[in-house]
């Protein structure tokens, strides 16, 4: 229930015993390793020599590229399926050892793969060449000669080529007017070319040459093409097709060495886990007989560290040493079982400073039922409980991801509470009674509920202020600061209770005038204190009236946090209201005989949708009112989250972390 | 009369009106930035759906109040009451706010999902943070919801 308590580490032993000592602490996945480089002068950093280390990261990472690029080829041509509870599968150290012997064998996988997929981009290639000739060619098709037969002869002279369509009929005209005996033919017409074939006689060719650059004459010239166009765009297609089916046979091979999937997998997480124990060694300093490594680790292990290093070897100097006074530390949260899941929370905002206070404990309670109101529904609780429970049983998640399904999975308890009080089972489907009232009922009654839990909520965040305070030996701040506003808030509620008893509940509550006296008298206590110490850092008097008297103005802060938590009564009864939407719609499609083909189907997706999108708001705002009206009254930021040394994969888990 | 249940409907339409519009401008705002990103990365579907179905709740505010105003005049029903001009003005008044703020406050949303949104493409763990910003958005959504709530629910026919 704290922030653990971290010890710096040092650790000095003989390189021969250096990689046996990574695996170790890699195992142990409880110490942060800094780097060392941090605390040497420049002069030191030069004696160590990290080239070996660089040397051997360039040759793991060139590995790791290949069998990436290995896995991704595949994947191409056989998708990796991936189902809602489908997982990484589980493999032991064994298999990670066993299957590394074979790396020469998967990297002939690679290249393979390779040489398809270089055949495949040559196919690619050439298919593009081949259908922007068939392009070329497809204007000419009702042209029944072989290209080869068009050329000229002795008197006359043959070209083919395109004008702009409007230059056609002009040509024609403009040939005739010069007396050029012309044929023009227009073999193929686009939407701005028309495609010609024009002969005329030799004793002509200046002027009709001189015409054909006047309007914009694109000569075409087919060398080389002895067939008739039709018939040499059939043979080309017949060239795309065989390519294709050569494409098909690589596609099938490729898809063949999917078999080497789960050795790839296996073998990028060895290497991962090697990269990793390659790369902590640049934080080390080393020499040529003697390494040292400086880190920190939780106060509790540091016995367990030792006597595992003494397992290894005897020629070892360890160190354990207590942070400097408010000399920062990593930080890290230890809390029981019920808790670690509301860890996420905090770590999804900021980590604290390592010198103030987990505030997890007190986010839990809150957290719980806030997020159970705004859902609101018995029902969809018992669908998320029972989801995620289910899935923390099946699946082997692990950091946010795990603590997030246990999150939802307690959450959904609450809903089930939440649900049960306000009597909403798929909102009113069953017409089951609420335990405690309907919100559509009695709104005014569950907006002040909603405000209450607002002020218990923002009474605790200044009450944690105080606490830390009180800590720190500030008891004076403690009471002038916090108290005071706990009075003022405390006790203008009290105050107003039968107020808003009468005016809203319309049942008027005799037994809470001497409450609300006793309330006021609380308030003005506080406003007093307030006037009178809120100054106490200014010198000048004015300064201390007007500090005093400004400070009430924070009021105005205090009342927006406090209806801020009214959106506990608007999404809560959101979700309600959209279900009972549902059920109405379901309802005019009717709930009997054959019209339950429709209906039915209209409720499981209508809820579904209920449940993602009201889960959705009440995750986000049961958050934002952690965040903004909790934490905005004490938590103090600023803390580095500890990453201890620990192995990580991508695609495999592995079952036997110890012996990896 | 009649006049009294044109402007009731006209309250519904208003309130359902405003607010869908708006929510249909905000997530189609965040959905262009999410599809952006997901080219780049497509692991970040889950992820930007996410911030892009924030500024989708306004329209479902709106259906509330449009709902719970049609149960209450019995449009589910077989006949719908007769109501005097000033009360079909009252229901109409009881939709703006939920109407106008969501319409307004949707948009805005979808801006600031985009910005979040442009958080996950680059700080893919930071999913945590970048929900918040247009969470805070929608709070003013949720306060005209409530005030359209109490409205309708304070306008018993």
């Amino acid at each position: 229930m704290a922030i653990v308590k971290m010890k710096k580490l040092a650790l000095a032993a003989h390189i021969s015993d250096e990689e046996a000592i990574v695996q170790l602490l890699h195992r142990m996945s409880y110490i942060e390793i800094n780097d060392i480089k941090e605390q040497l002068s420049e002069e030191q950093r030069d004696i160590i020599d990290k080239q070996h280390v660089e040397q051997e990261l360039a040759q793991l990472d060139e590995y790791i590229s290949k069998i990436k690029y290995t896995l991704d080829f595949i994947g191409r041509f056989v998708p990796d399926k991936k189902g809602l509870l489908s997982q990484k599968p589980l493999v032991s150290a064994e298999d990670y050892k066993h299957t590394a012997q074979q790396i020469e064998n998967l990297l002939s996988v690679y290249e393979m793969c390779r040489s398809l997929d270089d055949k495949l981009t040559e196919f690619k290639v050439d298919k593009t060449r081949i259908k922007s000739e068939i392009e070329q060619l497809r204007p000419w098709s009702a042209l029944d000669v072989p290209l080869s037969e068009i050329r000229d002869t002795r008197y006359v002279s043959i070209k083919l080529g395109t004008f702009p369509i409007t230059a056609v009929n002009a040509f024609a005209e403009a040939a005739e007017e010069n007396n050029a005996s012309c044929y023009i033919n227009v073999v193929y017409q686009e939407r701005n070319d028309a495609y010609l074939f024009i002969a005329f006689h030799k004793n002509d060719q200046d002027i009709v040459e001189q015409l054909l650059r006047q309007y914009d004459w694109n000569e075409i010239i087919f060398s080389g093409y002895e067939q008739k166009p039709l018939d040499y765009i059939a043979m080309l297609q017949q060239k795309i097709e065989h390519i294709e089916d050569e494409e098909k046979n690589i596609e099938k091979q490729a898809a063949d060495l999917s078999e080497y999937r789960l050795h790839l997998k296996i073998l990028f997480d060895y290497l991962m886990i090697q990269r990793q124990r390659t790369e902590i060694l640049s934080d080390f300093a080393s020499t040529k007989q003697v390494f040292i490594l400086t880190g920190w680790l939780p106060e509790e292990k540091t016995e367990q560290t030792e006597k595992k290093i003494a397992s290894i070897t005897d020629t070892y100097w360890l160190d354990f040493e207590e942070p400097a006074d408010g000399e920062p530390f990593p930080v890290a949260f230890k809390n029981n079982k019920l808790f670690r899941p509301f860890e996420m929370l905090i770590e999804m905002y900021s980590m604290p400073d390592p010198y103030s206070i987990d505030p997890t404990p007190a986010v839990a309670p809150f957290y719980f039922i806030f997020f159970g109101i705004m859902v609101g529904d018995a029902a969809y609780g018992l669908l998320m409980s029972l989801a995620f429970f289910i899935a923390m049983r099946l699946m082997r998640t692990k950091g946010m991801g795990k603590k997030l399904i246990a999150l939802l999975a307690l959450c959904g308890i609450s809903t089930i509470f939440w649900g049960a009080m306000f009597g909403s089972w798929f909102g009113d489907l069953f017409h089951i009674k609420p335990l405690w009232f309907n919100p559509m009922d009695k709104p005014m009654l569950m907006m002040i509920l909603s405000l209450i839990f607002g002020v218990v909520h923002i009474l605790v965040g200044i009450g944690l202020k105080a606490y830390m305070n009180i800590r720190n030996g500030h008891l004076f701040d403690a009471i002038f600061d916090q108290v005071s506003w706990m009075m003022v808030l405390g006790g203008a509620s009290l105050w107003l209770a039968p107020l808003l008893s009468n005016m809203l509940l319309s049942s008027p509550a005799p037994q809470l005038a001497g409450i609300a006296q006793g309330g006021l008298y609380v308030t003005i206590i506080g406003i007093v204190i307030l006037l009178l110490t809120q100054g106490r850092t200014q010198k000048n008097i004015f300064m201390k009236v007007f500090s005093g008297v400004g400070s009430l103005y924070n009021i105005t802060g205090f009342l927006s946090d406090i209806l801020s938590y009214s959106r506990l009564f608007a999404l809560g009864l959101a979700s309600g209201m959209i279900a009972t939407v549902i059920n109405i719609l379901a309802g005019l499609v009717g709930l009997h005989g054959i019209n339950l083909i429709i209906s039915i189907p209209i409720l499981i997706i209508g809820h579904i949708f209920n449940l993602a999108i009201n889960g959705l708001g009440a995750y986000v705002h049961a958050s934002r009112l952690q965040y903004i009206e909790f934490f905005g009254k004490f938590f103090e930021s600023g803390g580095a989250a500890f990453k201890p040394f620990h192995i990580e994969t991508k695609y495999t888990d592995i079952k036997n972390e110890e012996a990896v | 009369m009649e006049l009294g249940q044109f402007f009731a409907f006209a309250g519904i339409a208003v309130a359902t009106l405003l607010a869908s519009v708006g929510s249909a401008i905000g997530t189609s705002l965040a959905g262009q930035a999410a599809a952006g990103v997901v080219t780049e990365d497509p692991d970040k579907f889950g992820q930007t759906l996410v911030l892009q179905a924030l500024p989708g709740t306004q329209g479902i505010y709106g259906l509330i109040i449009g709902v719970l105003m049609m149960s209450q005049l019995g449009v589910f029903g077989a006949n719908i009451p007769d109501l005097t001009l000033t009360q079909g003005l009252m229901y109409l008044a009881a939709g703006c706010p939920v109407g106008i703020v969501g319409l307004i406050s949707a948009i805005y949303q979808g801006k600031a999902a985009v910005a979040s949104i442009g958080v996950i493409a680059k700080q893919p763990g930071q999913l945590g943070k970048a929900i918040i910003f247009p969470a805070i958005v929608e709070t003013y959504a949720i306060l005209s919801l409530i005030v359209s709530l109490l409205m309708t629910l304070g306008l018993r026919v």
